[in-house]
Protein backbone atom coordinates (compact mmCIF):
# COMPACT_ATOMS: atom_id res chain seq x y z
CA UNK A 1 0.00 0.00 0.00
CA UNK A 2 0.97 3.17 -0.92
CA UNK A 3 1.71 5.79 2.43
CA UNK A 4 2.59 8.80 -0.14
CA UNK A 5 -0.44 9.88 -1.13
CA UNK A 6 -2.10 13.51 -0.36
CA UNK A 7 -5.66 12.02 0.48
CA UNK A 8 -3.53 10.07 3.53
CA UNK A 9 -1.15 13.15 4.07
CA UNK A 10 -4.08 15.81 3.94
CA UNK A 11 -6.26 13.62 6.35
CA UNK A 12 -3.21 12.80 8.28
CA UNK A 13 -2.76 16.43 9.00
CA UNK A 14 -6.49 17.01 9.49
CA UNK A 15 -6.25 14.58 12.30
CA UNK A 16 -3.14 15.54 13.92
CA UNK A 17 -4.25 19.02 14.36
CA UNK A 18 -7.62 17.48 15.92
CA UNK A 19 -5.81 15.29 17.84
CA UNK A 20 -2.91 18.32 18.93
CA UNK A 21 -6.19 20.36 20.39
CA UNK A 22 -8.39 16.99 21.71
CA UNK A 23 -5.63 15.77 23.70
CA UNK A 24 -4.89 19.27 26.08
CA UNK A 25 -8.61 19.81 26.25
CA UNK A 26 -9.53 16.96 27.75
CA UNK A 27 -6.67 17.23 30.08
CA UNK A 28 -7.96 20.89 30.96
CA UNK A 29 -11.66 19.47 31.06
CA UNK A 30 -10.27 16.84 33.50
CA UNK A 31 -8.30 19.16 35.99
CA UNK A 32 -11.44 21.72 35.73
CA UNK A 33 -13.83 18.87 37.21
CA UNK A 34 -11.33 17.68 39.67
CA UNK A 35 -10.62 20.83 40.43
CA UNK A 36 -14.65 21.97 41.11
CA UNK A 37 -15.17 18.62 42.83
CA UNK A 38 -12.67 18.77 45.30
CA UNK A 39 -13.87 22.44 45.90
CA UNK A 40 -17.66 21.72 46.44
CA UNK A 41 -17.04 18.97 48.81
CA UNK A 42 -13.97 21.26 50.40
CA UNK A 43 -16.76 24.01 50.73
CA UNK A 44 -18.95 21.40 52.04
CA UNK A 45 -17.44 19.75 54.67
CA UNK A 46 -16.62 23.54 55.51
CA UNK A 47 -20.20 24.82 55.86
CA UNK A 48 -21.36 21.21 57.78
CA UNK A 49 -17.44 22.09 60.32
CA UNK A 50 -19.00 25.51 60.83
CA UNK A 51 -22.79 24.30 61.29
CA UNK A 52 -21.35 21.74 63.93
CA UNK A 53 -19.14 24.21 65.71
CA UNK A 54 -21.98 26.97 65.76
CA UNK A 55 -24.33 24.04 67.38
CA UNK A 56 -21.74 23.62 70.14
CA UNK A 57 -21.11 27.24 70.32
CA UNK A 58 -24.63 27.79 71.93
CA UNK A 59 -24.28 25.34 74.17
CA UNK A 60 -20.66 24.25 75.29
CA UNK A 61 -20.91 21.40 77.05
CA UNK A 62 -20.83 17.54 76.76
CA UNK A 63 -25.10 16.52 76.39
CA UNK A 64 -24.37 18.94 73.19
CA UNK A 65 -21.20 17.34 72.23
CA UNK A 66 -22.68 13.65 72.18
CA UNK A 67 -25.65 15.35 70.43
CA UNK A 68 -24.05 16.49 67.50
CA UNK A 69 -21.83 13.52 67.05
CA UNK A 70 -24.90 11.15 67.47
CA UNK A 71 -26.71 13.68 64.47
CA UNK A 72 -23.38 12.86 62.53
CA UNK A 73 -23.29 9.04 62.83
CA UNK A 74 -27.20 8.74 61.75
CA UNK A 75 -26.08 11.24 58.60
CA UNK A 76 -22.86 9.59 57.94
CA UNK A 77 -20.54 12.48 58.77
CA UNK A 78 -17.14 11.76 59.85
CA UNK A 79 -16.28 13.92 62.08
CA UNK A 80 -14.58 14.67 65.60
CA UNK A 81 -14.71 17.03 68.09
CA UNK A 82 -11.43 18.55 70.69
CA UNK A 83 -12.11 21.02 73.86
CA UNK A 84 -9.85 24.12 73.91
CA UNK A 85 -6.48 21.84 74.72
CA UNK A 86 -6.80 20.04 71.31
CA UNK A 87 -8.17 16.93 72.81
CA UNK A 88 -10.35 14.78 70.70
CA UNK A 89 -13.99 14.75 73.27
CA UNK A 90 -15.72 13.29 70.54
CA UNK A 91 -15.03 10.72 67.85
CA UNK A 92 -17.82 9.82 65.10
CA UNK A 93 -17.18 7.05 61.98
CA UNK A 94 -13.50 7.86 62.73
CA UNK A 95 -12.32 4.82 64.11
CA UNK A 96 -8.60 5.92 64.07
CA UNK A 97 -8.83 8.61 65.78
CA UNK A 98 -9.71 7.88 69.50
CA UNK A 99 -11.07 9.83 72.33
CA UNK A 100 -8.29 11.25 74.48
CA UNK A 101 -5.42 11.75 71.85
CA UNK A 102 -4.67 15.23 70.94
CA UNK A 103 -4.30 17.09 67.96
CA UNK A 104 -1.07 19.53 66.92
CA UNK A 105 -0.71 22.24 69.10
CA UNK A 106 -0.39 24.68 66.11
CA UNK A 107 -3.99 23.58 64.96
CA UNK A 108 -4.97 24.22 68.27
CA UNK A 109 -3.32 27.64 68.30
CA UNK A 110 -4.97 28.44 64.63
CA UNK A 111 -8.53 27.52 66.09
CA UNK A 112 -7.94 29.39 69.33
CA UNK A 113 -7.10 32.56 67.08
CA UNK A 114 -10.58 32.28 65.21
CA UNK A 115 -9.17 30.66 62.05
CA UNK A 116 -10.27 27.50 59.96
CA UNK A 117 -7.91 24.86 59.10
CA UNK A 118 -8.19 22.76 55.69
CA UNK A 119 -5.59 19.82 55.45
CA UNK A 120 -5.19 16.11 53.98
CA UNK A 121 -4.77 13.69 56.56
CA UNK A 122 -3.57 9.94 55.88
CA UNK A 123 -5.25 7.26 57.84
CA UNK A 124 -2.58 5.37 59.65
CA UNK A 125 -3.29 1.74 59.03
CA UNK A 126 -5.37 1.77 56.07
CA UNK A 127 -3.68 4.29 54.34
CA UNK A 128 -6.94 5.62 52.58
CA UNK A 129 -6.51 9.45 52.59
CA UNK A 130 -9.33 12.37 53.67
CA UNK A 131 -9.62 16.05 53.21
CA UNK A 132 -10.22 17.79 56.58
CA UNK A 133 -11.92 21.17 57.07
CA UNK A 134 -11.78 21.83 60.98
CA UNK A 135 -13.88 25.09 62.14
CA UNK A 136 -13.42 26.39 65.73
CA UNK A 137 -16.06 26.40 68.40
CA UNK A 138 -16.23 29.94 69.69
CA UNK A 139 -18.85 31.41 72.42
CA UNK A 140 -18.80 35.05 73.76
CA UNK A 141 -14.77 35.55 72.63
CA UNK A 142 -13.81 32.14 74.35
CA UNK A 143 -12.85 29.54 73.02
CA UNK A 144 -14.34 25.97 73.63
CA UNK A 145 -11.93 23.96 70.70
CA UNK A 146 -12.55 22.55 67.15
CA UNK A 147 -14.70 20.70 64.85
CA UNK A 148 -13.44 18.59 62.44
CA UNK A 149 -15.27 17.34 59.35
CA UNK A 150 -13.59 14.56 57.08
CA UNK A 151 -14.56 13.38 53.68
CA UNK A 152 -12.55 10.97 52.02
CA UNK A 153 -10.69 11.42 49.11
CA UNK A 154 -10.95 7.62 47.40
CA UNK A 155 -15.10 8.78 47.21
CA UNK A 156 -13.97 12.11 45.33
CA UNK A 157 -11.45 9.69 43.16
CA UNK A 158 -14.22 7.20 42.62
CA UNK A 159 -16.70 9.79 41.29
CA UNK A 160 -14.04 11.44 39.22
CA UNK A 161 -12.71 8.31 37.93
CA UNK A 162 -16.32 7.77 36.25
CA UNK A 163 -16.14 11.58 34.94
CA UNK A 164 -12.97 10.95 33.61
CA UNK A 165 -14.04 7.77 31.77
CA UNK A 166 -16.85 9.33 30.67
CA UNK A 167 -14.85 12.69 29.09
CA UNK A 168 -12.43 9.90 27.64
CA UNK A 169 -15.87 8.24 25.84
CA UNK A 170 -17.01 11.24 24.54
CA UNK A 171 -13.02 12.34 23.25
CA UNK A 172 -13.05 8.60 21.19
CA UNK A 173 -16.35 9.69 19.58
CA UNK A 174 -15.30 13.53 18.76
CA UNK A 175 -11.91 11.62 17.28
CA UNK A 176 -14.29 8.94 15.56
CA UNK A 177 -16.75 11.80 14.57
CA UNK A 178 -13.78 13.70 13.64
CA UNK A 179 -12.00 10.76 11.43
CA UNK A 180 -15.38 10.44 9.37
CA UNK A 181 -15.65 13.54 8.29
CA UNK A 182 -11.61 13.75 7.72
CA UNK A 183 -12.30 10.71 5.35
CA UNK A 184 -14.94 12.75 3.11
CA UNK A 185 -13.09 15.84 3.43
CA UNK A 186 -9.69 15.34 2.42
CA UNK A 187 -10.93 12.68 -0.42
CA UNK A 188 -13.32 15.74 -1.73
CA UNK A 189 -10.19 18.39 -1.43
CA UNK A 190 -7.83 15.95 -2.86
CA UNK A 191 -9.65 14.43 -5.72
CA UNK A 192 -9.12 17.16 -8.04
CA UNK A 193 -5.81 17.36 -7.69
CA UNK A 194 -5.58 13.33 -8.22
CA UNK A 195 -7.85 13.96 -11.65
CA UNK A 196 -5.35 16.92 -12.69
CA UNK A 197 -2.71 14.56 -12.21
CA UNK A 198 -3.88 11.83 -13.89
CA UNK A 199 -4.88 14.22 -16.64
CA UNK A 200 -1.57 15.47 -16.93
CA UNK A 201 -0.15 11.94 -16.87
CA UNK A 202 -2.00 10.94 -20.02
CA UNK A 203 -1.41 14.27 -21.70
CA UNK A 204 1.87 13.63 -21.26
CA UNK A 205 1.41 10.03 -22.94
CA UNK A 206 0.20 11.94 -26.13
CA UNK A 207 -3.19 11.89 -25.17
CA UNK A 208 -4.41 15.10 -25.79
CA UNK A 209 -7.85 14.61 -25.77
CA UNK A 210 -7.70 13.98 -21.73
CA UNK A 211 -9.27 16.86 -19.86
CA UNK A 212 -10.19 18.08 -16.20
CA UNK A 213 -13.34 19.27 -14.76
CA UNK A 214 -13.14 22.47 -13.62
CA UNK A 215 -16.32 23.19 -11.50
CA UNK A 216 -14.66 25.57 -8.85
CA UNK A 217 -13.60 29.20 -9.77
CA UNK A 218 -11.03 28.98 -7.42
CA UNK A 219 -6.83 28.46 -7.71
CA UNK A 220 -7.30 24.47 -8.28
CA UNK A 221 -10.59 25.28 -10.77
CA UNK A 222 -8.12 27.73 -12.70
CA UNK A 223 -5.32 25.25 -12.41
CA UNK A 224 -7.33 22.48 -13.98
CA UNK A 225 -8.52 24.95 -16.56
CA UNK A 226 -4.75 26.03 -17.41
CA UNK A 227 -4.07 22.24 -17.59
CA UNK A 228 -6.98 22.17 -20.22
CA UNK A 229 -5.60 24.79 -22.43
CA UNK A 230 -1.97 23.64 -22.40
CA UNK A 231 -3.77 20.05 -23.73
CA UNK A 232 -5.38 22.60 -26.52
CA UNK A 233 -2.53 23.99 -27.36
CA UNK A 234 -0.32 21.52 -27.29
CA UNK A 235 -3.24 19.52 -29.71
CA UNK A 236 -3.36 22.12 -31.63
CA UNK A 237 0.56 22.42 -32.60
CA UNK A 238 0.79 18.99 -32.99
CA UNK A 239 -2.33 19.03 -35.80
CA UNK A 240 -0.60 22.08 -37.04
CA UNK A 241 3.13 20.20 -37.11
CA UNK A 242 1.12 17.03 -38.64
CA UNK A 243 -0.48 19.40 -41.74
CA UNK A 244 2.51 21.49 -41.63
CA UNK A 245 4.27 17.88 -42.41
CA UNK A 246 1.86 16.96 -45.02
CA UNK A 247 1.55 20.37 -46.90
CA UNK A 248 5.20 20.84 -47.39
CA UNK A 249 5.85 17.08 -48.70
CA UNK A 250 3.00 17.69 -51.15
CA UNK A 251 4.51 21.40 -52.12
CA UNK A 252 7.72 20.36 -52.54
CA UNK A 253 6.91 17.03 -54.20
CA UNK A 254 4.85 18.76 -57.00
CA UNK A 255 7.47 21.02 -58.50
CA UNK A 256 10.18 17.77 -57.98
CA UNK A 257 7.95 15.81 -60.22
CA UNK A 258 7.57 18.50 -62.85
CA UNK A 259 11.33 18.89 -62.67
CA UNK A 260 11.82 14.91 -62.80
CA UNK A 261 9.02 14.98 -65.65
CA UNK A 262 10.49 17.41 -68.04
CA UNK A 263 13.90 16.54 -67.28
CA UNK A 264 13.50 13.13 -68.38
CA UNK A 265 11.87 14.06 -71.61
CA UNK A 266 14.68 16.30 -72.36
CA UNK A 267 16.91 13.69 -72.03
CA UNK A 268 15.38 11.37 -73.82
CA UNK A 269 14.54 13.57 -76.67
CA UNK A 270 10.66 13.34 -76.52
CA UNK A 271 10.03 17.00 -77.55
CA UNK A 272 8.47 17.64 -81.34
CA UNK A 273 10.71 20.88 -82.45
CA UNK A 274 12.83 23.32 -80.79
CA UNK A 275 9.81 25.31 -79.80
CA UNK A 276 8.58 22.80 -77.90
CA UNK A 277 12.06 21.80 -76.14
CA UNK A 278 12.25 25.98 -75.45
CA UNK A 279 8.78 25.71 -73.62
CA UNK A 280 10.33 22.91 -71.64
CA UNK A 281 13.19 24.75 -70.97
CA UNK A 282 10.59 27.46 -69.36
CA UNK A 283 8.77 24.94 -67.28
CA UNK A 284 11.83 24.14 -65.59
CA UNK A 285 13.13 27.13 -65.21
CA UNK A 286 9.88 28.41 -63.58
CA UNK A 287 9.23 25.44 -61.27
CA UNK A 288 13.15 25.79 -60.03
CA UNK A 289 12.61 29.02 -59.17
CA UNK A 290 9.32 28.24 -57.44
CA UNK A 291 10.94 25.59 -55.75
CA UNK A 292 13.83 28.28 -54.49
CA UNK A 293 11.10 30.68 -53.51
CA UNK A 294 9.00 27.86 -51.18
CA UNK A 295 12.09 26.67 -49.92
CA UNK A 296 13.12 30.46 -49.01
CA UNK A 297 9.70 31.46 -47.50
CA UNK A 298 9.55 28.34 -45.40
CA UNK A 299 13.00 29.11 -44.09
CA UNK A 300 11.81 32.51 -43.48
CA UNK A 301 8.66 31.23 -41.57
CA UNK A 302 10.89 29.29 -39.20
CA UNK A 303 13.03 31.75 -38.08
CA UNK A 304 10.17 33.97 -37.43
CA UNK A 305 7.90 31.37 -35.55
CA UNK A 306 10.99 30.43 -33.12
CA UNK A 307 12.09 34.03 -32.53
CA UNK A 308 15.17 33.39 -34.43
CA UNK A 309 14.47 36.67 -36.99
CA UNK A 310 16.68 40.13 -36.13
CA UNK A 311 14.62 43.11 -37.04
CA UNK A 312 16.20 46.29 -38.14
CA UNK A 313 13.90 48.60 -36.19
CA UNK A 314 14.45 51.92 -37.19
CA UNK A 315 12.17 55.29 -37.86
CA UNK A 316 10.92 54.77 -42.02
CA UNK A 317 8.89 56.19 -44.14
CA UNK A 318 6.49 54.07 -45.97
CA UNK A 319 5.70 55.49 -48.48
CA UNK A 320 9.22 54.61 -50.29
CA UNK A 321 8.85 51.18 -48.82
CA UNK A 322 5.71 50.92 -51.02
CA UNK A 323 7.28 53.00 -53.90
CA UNK A 324 10.26 49.94 -54.05
CA UNK A 325 7.55 47.33 -53.78
CA UNK A 326 5.39 48.99 -56.18
CA UNK A 327 7.60 49.22 -59.06
CA UNK A 328 9.15 45.52 -58.16
CA UNK A 329 5.50 44.26 -59.05
CA UNK A 330 5.07 47.02 -61.95
CA UNK A 331 6.48 44.28 -64.73
CA UNK A 332 3.76 41.61 -63.40
CA UNK A 333 0.66 43.98 -63.41
CA UNK A 334 1.71 45.54 -66.55
CA UNK A 335 1.74 41.48 -68.05
CA UNK A 336 -1.65 41.47 -66.31
CA UNK A 337 -3.11 44.91 -67.56
CA UNK A 338 -4.05 46.00 -64.23
CA UNK A 339 -3.47 49.32 -62.81
CA UNK A 340 -1.96 49.73 -59.54
CA UNK A 341 -3.14 52.96 -58.13
CA UNK A 342 -1.12 54.64 -54.63
CA UNK A 343 -2.82 57.44 -53.22
CA UNK A 344 -0.68 59.06 -50.57
CA UNK A 345 -1.40 61.50 -47.29
CA UNK A 346 1.35 64.48 -47.71
CA UNK A 347 3.60 64.30 -44.50
CA UNK A 348 3.20 61.06 -43.79
CA UNK A 349 4.48 60.13 -40.15
CA UNK A 350 7.38 57.75 -39.78
CA UNK A 351 6.91 54.57 -38.86
CA UNK A 352 8.96 52.20 -36.34
CA UNK A 353 9.31 49.21 -38.02
CA UNK A 354 12.29 47.00 -40.76
CA UNK A 355 12.38 48.77 -43.91
CA UNK A 356 13.31 45.35 -45.77
CA UNK A 357 10.31 43.27 -43.86
CA UNK A 358 7.92 46.04 -44.49
CA UNK A 359 9.02 45.94 -48.16
CA UNK A 360 8.48 42.26 -47.99
CA UNK A 361 4.98 42.91 -46.63
CA UNK A 362 4.10 45.08 -49.20
CA UNK A 363 5.35 42.75 -52.22
CA UNK A 364 3.38 39.52 -50.50
CA UNK A 365 0.14 41.46 -50.37
CA UNK A 366 1.13 43.32 -53.67
CA UNK A 367 2.07 39.44 -55.45
CA UNK A 368 -1.52 38.53 -53.75
CA UNK A 369 -3.45 41.29 -55.38
CA UNK A 370 -1.98 40.61 -59.00
CA UNK A 371 -1.97 36.71 -59.07
CA UNK A 372 -5.98 36.84 -57.84
CA UNK A 373 -7.14 40.19 -59.78
CA UNK A 374 -7.58 38.87 -63.87
CA UNK A 375 -9.29 42.75 -64.74
CA UNK A 376 -9.46 46.29 -62.58
CA UNK A 377 -6.99 47.98 -60.55
CA UNK A 378 -5.09 47.82 -57.57
CA UNK A 379 -5.70 50.25 -54.66
CA UNK A 380 -3.10 51.65 -52.59
CA UNK A 381 -3.40 54.36 -49.68
CA UNK A 382 -1.68 55.55 -47.34
CA UNK A 383 -2.66 57.80 -44.38
CA UNK A 384 -2.13 58.95 -40.95
CA UNK A 385 -4.97 57.54 -38.05
CA UNK A 386 -5.31 59.35 -34.30
CA UNK A 387 -3.35 57.37 -32.19
CA UNK A 388 0.19 58.17 -33.43
CA UNK A 389 -0.92 55.12 -35.87
CA UNK A 390 0.10 54.94 -39.97
CA UNK A 391 -3.19 52.81 -42.25
CA UNK A 392 -1.76 50.98 -45.27
CA UNK A 393 -4.54 49.43 -47.13
CA UNK A 394 -4.27 47.38 -50.38
CA UNK A 395 -7.52 46.95 -52.10
CA UNK A 396 -8.28 44.92 -55.61
CA UNK A 397 -10.83 44.16 -57.91
CA UNK A 398 -9.99 40.21 -58.23
CA UNK A 399 -12.00 37.71 -57.33
CA UNK A 400 -12.43 38.01 -53.70
CA UNK A 401 -12.81 35.58 -50.77
CA UNK A 402 -15.64 33.49 -49.36
CA UNK A 403 -16.58 34.10 -46.24
CA UNK A 404 -16.53 30.63 -44.50
CA UNK A 405 -12.31 30.97 -45.50
CA UNK A 406 -11.43 34.54 -44.45
CA UNK A 407 -10.46 33.38 -40.59
CA UNK A 408 -8.02 30.86 -42.06
CA UNK A 409 -6.33 32.73 -44.85
CA UNK A 410 -3.26 33.66 -42.97
CA UNK A 411 -2.74 30.06 -42.61
CA UNK A 412 0.06 28.28 -43.64
CA UNK A 413 -0.54 26.87 -46.93
CA UNK A 414 -4.39 27.71 -46.95
CA UNK A 415 -5.72 27.83 -50.27
CA UNK A 416 -9.53 28.92 -51.07
CA UNK A 417 -9.14 26.48 -54.13
CA UNK A 418 -6.73 23.67 -53.95
CA UNK A 419 -7.54 22.21 -57.28
CA UNK A 420 -6.63 25.80 -58.97
CA UNK A 421 -3.35 26.62 -56.72
CA UNK A 422 -0.65 25.29 -59.36
CA UNK A 423 -2.89 27.85 -61.80
CA UNK A 424 -2.81 30.75 -59.50
CA UNK A 425 0.56 30.24 -58.36
CA UNK A 426 2.42 31.40 -55.15
CA UNK A 427 3.37 29.27 -52.50
CA UNK A 428 0.82 29.82 -49.98
CA UNK A 429 3.09 31.23 -47.44
CA UNK A 430 2.68 34.85 -48.58
CA UNK A 431 0.26 36.04 -46.12
CA UNK A 432 1.55 33.81 -43.17
CA UNK A 433 4.87 35.71 -43.53
CA UNK A 434 2.83 39.13 -43.90
CA UNK A 435 1.17 38.58 -40.77
CA UNK A 436 3.77 37.05 -38.80
CA UNK A 437 5.81 40.51 -39.66
CA UNK A 438 3.15 42.73 -38.92
CA UNK A 439 2.83 40.52 -35.54
CA UNK A 440 6.58 41.00 -35.09
CA UNK A 441 6.78 44.78 -35.82
CA UNK A 442 3.65 45.19 -33.42
CA UNK A 443 1.31 46.25 -35.64
CA UNK A 444 -1.88 44.29 -37.03
CA UNK A 445 -3.54 43.32 -40.31
CA UNK A 446 -6.86 42.79 -41.01
CA UNK A 447 -8.74 41.36 -43.89
CA UNK A 448 -12.17 42.11 -45.70
CA UNK A 449 -13.12 40.66 -48.79
CA UNK A 450 -16.57 40.05 -51.10
CA UNK A 451 -16.64 37.00 -53.25
CA UNK A 452 -16.31 38.43 -57.13
CA UNK A 453 -15.28 42.27 -55.90
CA UNK A 454 -12.31 41.99 -54.53
CA UNK A 455 -10.28 41.68 -51.40
CA UNK A 456 -8.71 44.98 -48.90
CA UNK A 457 -5.98 44.25 -46.45
CA UNK A 458 -5.44 46.74 -43.74
CA UNK A 459 -2.23 47.42 -42.39
CA UNK A 460 -1.61 49.41 -39.19
CA UNK A 461 1.45 50.54 -37.97
CA UNK A 462 3.26 52.38 -35.24
CA UNK A 463 4.04 55.78 -35.96
CA UNK A 464 5.61 59.29 -34.41
CA UNK A 465 3.94 62.27 -34.94
CA UNK B 1 -15.64 8.50 -3.09
CA UNK B 2 -15.84 4.96 -3.43
CA UNK B 3 -18.53 2.94 -2.08
CA UNK B 4 -16.78 1.02 0.64
CA UNK B 5 -15.23 4.50 1.72
CA UNK B 6 -18.69 6.06 2.18
CA UNK B 7 -19.52 3.26 4.26
CA UNK B 8 -16.37 3.82 6.39
CA UNK B 9 -16.79 7.47 6.72
CA UNK B 10 -20.61 6.77 7.83
CA UNK B 11 -19.99 3.85 10.30
CA UNK B 12 -17.17 6.42 11.69
CA UNK B 13 -19.85 9.52 12.32
CA UNK B 14 -22.15 6.84 13.60
CA UNK B 15 -19.83 5.27 15.89
CA UNK B 16 -18.66 9.04 16.85
CA UNK B 17 -22.00 10.36 17.53
CA UNK B 18 -23.20 7.11 19.84
CA UNK B 19 -20.06 7.38 22.19
CA UNK B 20 -20.85 10.95 22.43
CA UNK B 21 -24.24 10.59 23.34
CA UNK B 22 -23.75 7.83 26.04
CA UNK B 23 -21.22 9.70 27.61
CA UNK B 24 -23.60 12.62 27.74
CA UNK B 25 -26.70 10.47 29.10
CA UNK B 26 -24.62 7.94 31.60
CA UNK B 27 -24.69 10.07 34.24
CA UNK B 28 -28.16 11.88 34.14
CA UNK B 29 -30.67 9.40 32.79
CA UNK B 30 -28.68 6.34 31.71
CA UNK B 31 -31.61 3.78 31.73
CA UNK B 32 -33.58 5.80 29.41
CA UNK B 33 -34.28 5.79 25.44
CA UNK B 34 -35.81 8.94 25.47
CA UNK B 35 -33.08 10.60 26.87
CA UNK B 36 -30.53 9.13 24.96
CA UNK B 37 -32.53 10.07 21.62
CA UNK B 38 -33.07 13.84 23.34
CA UNK B 39 -29.16 14.23 23.40
CA UNK B 40 -28.56 12.15 19.90
CA UNK B 41 -30.30 15.18 18.30
CA UNK B 42 -28.91 17.67 20.26
CA UNK B 43 -25.45 16.13 19.27
CA UNK B 44 -26.58 16.59 15.97
CA UNK B 45 -27.90 19.74 16.41
CA UNK B 46 -24.64 21.35 17.87
CA UNK B 47 -22.54 19.87 14.53
CA UNK B 48 -25.05 21.29 12.51
CA UNK B 49 -24.49 24.92 13.39
CA UNK B 50 -20.93 24.82 12.36
CA UNK B 51 -22.47 23.23 8.85
CA UNK B 52 -25.25 25.56 8.24
CA UNK B 53 -22.88 28.83 9.36
CA UNK B 54 -20.01 27.97 6.69
CA UNK B 55 -22.48 26.91 3.99
CA UNK B 56 -24.27 30.24 4.47
CA UNK B 57 -21.27 31.81 4.45
CA UNK B 58 -20.26 29.82 1.24
CA UNK B 59 -23.52 31.13 -0.54
CA UNK B 60 -22.94 34.80 0.49
CA UNK B 61 -19.84 34.87 -1.10
CA UNK B 62 -20.37 33.13 -4.53
CA UNK B 63 -23.33 35.70 -4.58
CA UNK B 64 -21.08 38.22 -3.96
CA UNK B 65 -18.55 36.99 -6.79
CA UNK B 66 -21.35 36.47 -9.19
CA UNK B 67 -22.59 40.31 -8.59
CA UNK B 68 -18.84 40.96 -9.43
Amino acid sequence: MNLNRIVLKLGGTIILLFVIVLLPLGFVIHKIFTGFYYNKVQEEIGQLSTRFAQIIATSPNAMTVNMVGMMSEFSGVKLFITDEQGKVVSSSSVSWVQEGTFVPQEEVAALAQGNSIRKELIAPVSGERFLVSAHPIRSEDRFYGGVYVLSSVEAIHQSLKKITNLIVLSGVGAFFLALGFTIVLSRKLSEPLIQMERAARRIARGDLEARVNAASGDEIGSLARAINDLAVDLKRYRDSRSEFFANISHELRTPVTYLEGYAKVLKQGLYASEEEREQILDIIVQESARLKQLIQDVFELAKMEEGKINLQMEWIDLSEAMENSVRNVSLKAKEKNLEIRVICEEQLNLVYADGLRTEQIFLNLLDNAIRYTEQGTITISLRNLEGQKVLVVVEDTGIGIPEQDLPYIFERFYRVEKSRSREYGGTGLGLAIAKKLMELQGGTIRVTSVGGKGTRFELEFRSVD
Amino acid sequence: MKKAEWIIAVSLVVIGLSCLTMSATVMLNPNSIRAYLHNLVSICFWIGIPVLLAGGLVLIIKRRGNRK
